[in-house]
């Protein structure tokens, strides 16, 4: 009897483990089924828009900072976002990209004006196919674009100015300044806020203005230069978000500690700087906002609702002690 | 669980887990094969689309050059050639990064036809020309944008064949697992089904070999179990008591029948012609009466009785009054020879008379009270017969205040098996008599506490019989052609 047991315990082992190694078998091929079946997936046939959002330069992260925006608002909204954008600041390409989306048929583009007659063509040509173009960071004046969303660079020159003047009690205050592109509209209207104020005052002058190309290195090369040409310069002005670095590294090498430097954006080197008293302070923006706002003044768009064709997002700024304080 | 049932259970359970496993295989496969499949067939699209863009790119401009009719068709061909991938592109069900990608394509696709369409039919030649140039910059955003779905798609695709890679090692590995397992398990069942046959059938064969030498030992059979051998096996199990019951009913039947014999014989052992000593007596008894010698007319006469009931049938059982009548006989002769030295006394309960008993069972111990008892004293010998009811038992009781008998001989008398016998020659003693009686009791009712007897020696011997009453049994009476016997009394 105990051996008639022991060979039905047998077969009941066996067949557990046999049973094992088969729901194994099953397993592997559910995974595989599950694994495959994405590709082919498309249950839903893609009633959402598609919107293109076209940056100045893709993996920078002020525009990945507006892409966030973007999806957020585009997944609020059941839209599709495709952002895209040259590899290196290319405004060739960008122009390409845009009329690549207008063949492609978007429902609506998402840009970085680029302030030539050839982008103002593309978005009127965009226009009259019926696709909205919104221009965020910088704006594309006297084109049909739909609305701007992003920062008031003439009040962000102003503030800039105006925290100079704040901090300058004697006369005497020799202002040196970056700019990513002396063409980019964005850059011209920040330096003639920052022009206006610093010309309405006395004791304060701007000794010289150039180009960093938003480029670290060239920023750098360029603040030593103005440094070496003008060396009472007191103050540094960085009107693009890679300038303030640049002249803080500049100014370590060659006049530590006796130039006040004024930045733009929040990136992470900056804030750093900033904590080590390189930086006195910066004028943020809200990219993730300017995203978010171009696709819901695209909503209201398409629901017929039509707002304001300029809408500013504030702006803030970021001294030593914000940046300590959290 | 029946063999039958095990059979079909176990054999399809086994080819149905096998086949699992290829169904599976085949199944996975199957779905990759697919996947693979429906990738290529759009990548193919992919590539087929911007060949056939370039095409109407060409023929557009070969019209525009030399606006003909057949040039015409060839561009109207290309573009019909278009359109037909363009919806076939269109229906392509893709992953959800790609579908975007996919939809601004095929968007594309028609922004290039239409272009083509108002470049082939503009009437001015440098709006032709412009739409041309639009078309042709179309082709390239479509040339690009085509590596890049081509791009996506694979990129999109490796994560899914990475791991897919990963499920087919899983699979490689678990392949011989299964070979080596199913191998196992059809081994042990097959084991597990033929043992649960052959192990009973060695079992069944082994009793009857057993069996045909003679040996009815039901031992070697297989333990009880529900399959078909199980029902075998207790149906022999079944056989064999059946067998040994009978075999020992048989033997009983043959001893009593050997007992009967030997009375027979024993009967015989006169070596007189019984009938002839019966007709003889019968002639004597009505001489003597005629010589008018009545007391020994009437000796002779129970002579004859007693004659003539040791030659009726023996093997059949009697009335107890017959039996009583008999020894009644018996006691009349031996009054007459021992005379006053014998005084024989009767308790007899008539109600009992009709019982039926083996014949030659009481006279027989009668005798032996006579013969061993009371024979050698001067005087005083009693013997005394009771035959009474007691509960539901007769009870026989024959008494003697004679020479007794030690325990030993007492034991020996009583026992189950013959003692030796150690002095055939000595007939009347003691024992053969009274042993054949006592058997013969006891198979007739198949009980062995049948008699009793109570002796000391020097003060006299009990034999007592505890007759169970049997259910009446209707008694047959032999005939008998012998000489008619007188009876004054």
């Amino acid at each position: 009897m105990t051996n008639r047991r022991r060979w039905n315990i047998g077969v009941i082992l066996l067949l557990i483990v046999f049973v094992y190694v088969l729901v194994q078998f099953y397993l592997s091929t559910e995974r595989i089924r599950s694994l495959v079946t994405p590709l082919e997936a498309g249950d839903k046939n893609h009633p959402e828009l598609q919107i293109a959002l076209i940056s100045q330069e893709l993996d920078n992260p002020f525009w990945r900072s507006v892409e966030q925006g973007a999806l957020a608002g585009a997944a609020q909204y059941h839209m599709e976002l495709q952002y895209m954008g040259p590899f290196r600041i290319d405004a060739e390409e960008q122009m390409k990209l845009l009329e690549k989306a207008i063949a492609s048929k978007m429902d609506g583009i998402i840009l970085q004006g680029i302030g030539t007659e050839q982008d103002r063509l593309l978005i009127e040509k965009a226009n009259t196919l019926g696709i909205p173009v919104i221009t965020v960071d910088t704006d594309e004046p006297g084109s049909k674009r739909l609305a701007y969303v992003g920062t008031n660079n003439t009040y962000a020159g102003q503030e800039i100015g105006r925290l100079i003047a704040e901090d300058n009690k004697a006369p005497g205050g020799v202002i040196g300044i970056l700019v990513g592109s002396k063409e980019a509209p964005n850059q011209r209207l920040r330096l003639e806020g920052l022009q206006s104020v610093i010309s309405a005052r006395s004791g304060l002058s701007i000794a010289e203005v150039r180009a960093s190309n938003i480029s670290r290195l060239q920023a750098a090369q360029q603040a030593e230069l103005m440094l070496k040409e003008h060396p009472e310069i007191n103050y540094m002005v960085g009107l693009s978000s890679l300038d303030g670095i640049g002249m803080a590294e500049a100014v370590a090498r060659i006049k530590p500690g006796g130039v006040k430097i004024y930045a733009f954006d929040d990136l992470e080197d900056t804030l750093t700087a900033i904590q080590h008293k390189q930086i006195v302070s910066s004028i943020v923006q809200q990219p993730s906002q300017m995203g978010y706002k171009a696709i819901s003044i695209l909503n209201d768009y398409f629901r017929g609702q039509t707002g304001t064709p300029e809408q500013y997002t504030p702006i803030s700024v970021i001294t030593g002690k914000e940046v300590s304080a959290p | 669980m029946t063999l039958r049932k095990k059979l079909l259970l176990f054999i399809p359970l086994l080819v149905l887990l096998t086949n699992g496993v290829t169904f599976f295989l085949f199944e996975s496969s199957k779905t990759v094969q697919h996947s693979y499949n429906t990738m290529m067939d759009r990548m193919l699209l992919y590539t087929q689309s911007v060949q056939i863009a370039d095409d109407n790119v060409r023929a557009l401009y070969t019209y525009l050059l030399n606006p003909e009719e057949n040039s015409r068709l060839a561009l109207q061909q290309q573009q019909a050639a278009l359109d037909q991938i363009k919806e076939r592109l269109a229906i392509q069900q893709t992953e959800a990064d790609i579908a975007g990608v996919l939809q601004g394509y095929v968007h594309m696709l028609e922004t290039f036809a239409e272009q083509e369409q108002a470049a082939g039919t503009s009437e001015s030649p440098t709006g032709a020309l412009s739409y041309y140039e639009d078309a042709e910059r179309t082709s390239s955003f479509i040339r690009e944008e085509e590596r890049r779905l081509i791009d996506l798609e694979l990129s999109a695709y490796e994560p899914v064949y990475r791991s897919i890679q990963l499920e087919i090692v899983r699979m490689d590995w678990l392949g011989p697992a299964v070979f080596i397992i199913n191998t196992l398990l059809s081994i042990v069942l097959a084991l597990w089904i033929s043992r649960s046959i052959t192990g009973p059938v060695d079992r069944l064969v082994l009793t009857s070999q057993h069996l045909a030498k003679g040996h009815l030992d039901a031992s070697y059979l297989p333990g009880r179990s529900n399959d078909e051998l199980g029902i075998l096996s207790e149906a022999f199990r079944h056989m064999i008591n059946d067998l040994n019951d009978l075999m020992s009913k048989d033997k009983k039947r043959l001893e009593s029948e050997r007992l009967v014999k030997e009375l027979e014989l024993q009967a015989l052992q006169s070596q007189i012609n019984p009938h002839f000593l019966f007709n003889t007596l019968n002639v004597l008894s009505k001489l003597a009466l005629l010589e008018g010698a009545d007391q020994t007319s009437d000796l002779i006469v129970s002579m004859s009785k007693l004659i003539r009931y040791n030659l009726s049938q023996l093997d059949r059982p009697v009335t107890l009054g017959d039996e009583l009548r008999h020894v009644q006989e018996y006691f009349t002769i031996q009054q007459a020879r021992f005379r006053s030295r014998v005084e024989i006394r009767q308790q007899i309960d008539e109600s009992v008379l009709g019982m039926l008993i083996p014949a030659l069972t009481i006279q027989p111990l009668a005798e032996n009270a006579f013969v061993h008892g009371v024979e050698r004293m001067e005087s005083g010998g009693i013997i005394q017969l009771v035959m009474e009811q007691s509960g539901e038992d007769v009870r026989i009781t024959i008494t003697d205040n004679g020479a007794g008998m030690s325990t030993a001989e007492r034991d020996a008398l009583l026992a189950i098996q013959d003692p030796p016998r150690t002095a055939p020659a000595k007939k009347n003693s003691m024992g053969f008599g009274t042993r054949n009686v006592i058997k013969r009791l006891r198979l007739f009712y198949n009980r062995s506490d049948i008699v009793r007897i109570e002796s000391e020696p020097g003060r006299g011997t009990s034999v007592i019989l505890l007759l169970p009453k049997p259910s009446v049994l209707e008694r047959k009476g032999g005939p008998i052609h012998d000489v008619p016997s007188i009876n004054r009394r």
